[in-house]
């Protein structure tokens, strides 16, 4: 860098990337028209020549690593990929792998079977936060359903002296059966079976229970609930 | 099949592969293990520098962005800890040159067999560089880096580079000269 032309001295510092090829192609072709016209930079690129062979030289001398040292490494490499196998990371990693690893319809079907568990639980949550009822007492007689809606009701409040024999022909011949009771009063609610309303009317029934000595103090139909 | 880029090696590092982090060794271990040799001129301790290094790569290829070349990153590591290795032993950080061996040899009988190599004399010179001197050399000849790479490596500006890299070419002259060798340059 002994010259007045900024350009030949950027030309000389920069020989020795010239010579390992790591210029820019506009810095190569600058110094390849210079380098052909000056005799002087020409012999300078064989110094740094030189220097290159000369370092390569030094360098090939130092021999290599040692197979210890390679197998040292490796030892603590092994030991890092356990202890990430054994941490959170591992495990994400392990669930990305069988789930890469379905098919297409199976992984489908799987995230399919996994939505349909999300809403089977959200329901079961949702219900037992907003629906449950309040859990009461309930009777045998009782079920948490209530009393048959559809079909014919009497209303009967069977005599003191009548016998469980006695009550038990009655209904049986005239088709009743207990669905409730006894309510305040001793109020039983009975239903006449379909197979039997042929027989007669709930007022011809209720005309047939009267008829027996004792047996009932009241029988009335139920009145049938407006719609 | 062409063998994978330094870059497709790393990415695979990045997700844990061993066969990857074998084939990267395999490729650069020897550069790098030279790189720290003539840094600290330990060939034992440069073998320990050179498996901190590589571990640090199996550890950090996930933070690898590219935006330089993988073996500037290497040596960038390497010259880290190897200047952190030094700067623990003060009485070696600022080794001086060996300039010594280079001179006062001028007129035995051995010196003057030894100047008719003048290849031989250009090793022992450039062994007896300083630090700042054989790293710039190293790294532009051997590791045969651009300037802005090695100017990453040694974190200095191009232009930096560029006249570190004269200097240690003129100091490199006065050795030779001092050797026997006379360039006629600078």
């Amino acid at each position: 860098m002994s010259t007045t032309d900024p350009e030949r001295d950027e030309d000389e510092l920069l020989l020795p990337w010239h010579v390992t090829g790591r210029l820019r192609a506009a810095e190569a072709a600058r110094i390849e028209s210079a380098l052909a016209c000056e005799p002087e930079l020409a012999r300078r690129l064989d110094l740094a020549r030189a220097e290159r062979d000369g370092t390569e030289a030094v360098n090939e001398g130092l021999g290599a690593p040692s197979m210890k040292a390679r197998d040292d490494l490796f030892a603590r490499i092994d030991a890092d990929l356990a202890a990430r196998e054994r941490g959170p990371r591992g495990w994400l990693r392990r669930m990305g792998e069988a789930l890469a690893g379905l098919s297409p319809p199976m992984l489908a079907g799987s995230a399919l079977a996994a939505c349909l568990l999300l809403l089977l639980q959200a329901g079961l949550l949702t219900g037992a936060w907003l629906g449950g009822s309040p859990t009461t007492y309930e009777t045998a007689s009782h079920d948490a359903s209530g009393p048959s809606a559809s079909g014919t009701f009497l209303l009967v409040t069977f005599g003191p002296t009548a016998t469980a024999a006695q009550i038990t022909e009655a209904l049986a011949e005239t088709g009743l059966s207990i669905v409730d009771g006894p309510r305040a009063g001793g109020i039983y609610r009975l239903r006449l079976s379909d197979g039997t309303e042929g027989r007669g009317s709930p007022s011809a029934v209720v005309d047939r229970l009267r008829t027996k000595p004792g047996l009932v103090v009241l029988a009335v139909p139920e009145p049938v609930p407006a719609r | 099949m062409s063998a994978p880029s330094d870059e497709d090696l790393i990415r695979r590092i990045a997700s844990g592969d061993r066969a990857a982090m074998q084939g990267l060794y395999a490729r650069h271990s020897t550069a790098v293990f030279r790189f720290l040799v003539r840094m600290v001129r330990d060939p034992s301790r440069a073998e320990d520098l050179m498996s901190d290094v590589f571990f640090d790569v199996w550890q950090q290829a996930g933070r690898f962005e590219g935006r330089s070349s993988v073996t500037t990153w290497m040596l960038t590591i390497a010259r880290f800890k190897a200047l952190s290795t030094l700067r623990r032993r003060p009485h070696e950080e600022l080794e001086p040159e060996m300039a010594e061996t280079i001179e006062d040899e001028a007129d035995t009988p051995e010196v003057t067999l030894q100047k008719a190599s003048k290849a031989d004399a250009m090793r022992r010179c450039l062994e007896a560089l300083s630090l700042e001197h054989r790293t710039v050399i190293d790294l532009v000849y051997y590791h045969e880096l651009a300037v802005d790479e090695v100017a990453r490596v040694l974190d200095i500006p191009a232009g930096t580079v560029k006249t570190r890299l004269f200097h240690a070419r003129k100091r490199l002259s006065d050795l030779l000269l001092k050797a026997g060798v006379d360039r006629g340059w600078p």
